[in-house]
């Protein structure tokens, strides 16, 4: 049992390691061509190099999410065969990071929504003219972030009956 | 309130039953990473694993976790 806990922990650290990298390199080779047009001069060579890099970066992003759904699964499985496996694997500390976790990646998510939205407003001829449109996808998540958060923590914190 | 005020003697009482934390972390049922941060304080542990470990070791739970001197709780109750 010893080496299985500490297996399915390294286990759990290498492909949790393989989707961080992978996911990052492949953002990185698509907002690469954006960066590039954007300081280059010879704009006519981007488009070409761009696609090549737009197509790699897809490619490398499905391997990514291919390999760490494998994983995943052979995880899953062996933690499925040992229950008393699952909770020494998940203990308390491990879930307290988990949701640490979650809640930095809840608030990049809402700070590059608004970063993206406020950006988006800069250049928007519409709303200079106060001309509001219909609300778009980041709105949306921003509304749904908003709602669910401030929903989610009232039901959490809900007082029990005073006896 | 500071977070670290539970000091505890798990690294004493390991020596003393000649335990590795890998062996710890099976008998308790976590891994051995969180043991590690138990025993460095670095993680306060639930009631539940801490009665635990005192368990594992056999001595009363004062014995493995104590809270230090510079708790603002004690020093409150005792009019300071």
């Amino acid at each position: 049992m010893a080496n299985q806990i500490e297996k399915l922990n390294r286990m759990r650290k290498y492909f949790l390691w393989g989707i961080l990298v992978g996911t990052f390199i492949s953002l990185l080779f698509l907002i690469y061509p954006t960066f590039y047009s954007f300081f280059s001069h010879d704009r006519l060579s981007i488009p070409i190099m761009g696609n090549r890099l737009f197509d790699g970066a897809l490619i490398l992003w499905l391997i990514t999410i291919l390999t760490f759904l494998a994983q995943f699964c052979l995880y899953r499985i062996k933690l499925r065969k040992k229950p008393s496996l699952q909770t020494a694997v998940y203990d308390e500390r491990i879930k307290m990071n988990w949701l640490k976790s979650y809640r930095f990646s809840f608030i990049i998510t809402v700070g590059i929504t608004i970063a993206y939205e406020i950006i988006q407003a800069l250049f928007s001829a519409e709303l200079l003219q106060f001309k509001f449109t219909l609300p778009n996808g980041p709105f949306l998540v921003l509304w749904a972030a908003i709602i669910s958060l401030a929903a989610s923590f009232l039901y959490y914190n809900r007082d029990a009956n005073n006896e | 309130m500071s977070d670290n005020i539970l000091n505890n003697t798990i690294k004493v009482q390991r020596a003393k039953a000649n335990l590795t934390q890998e062996q710890l972390s099976i008998l308790v049922g976590v891994t051995r990473t969180t043991i590690n941060f138990v025993e460095r304080g670095r993680w306060v542990p639930s009631t539940v694993l801490a009665l635990k470990i005192a368990k594992v070791f056999n001595v009363p739970f004062e014995e493995v976790f104590f809270l230090d001197d510079k708790d603002p709780l004690k020093n409150f109750t005792e009019g300071k």
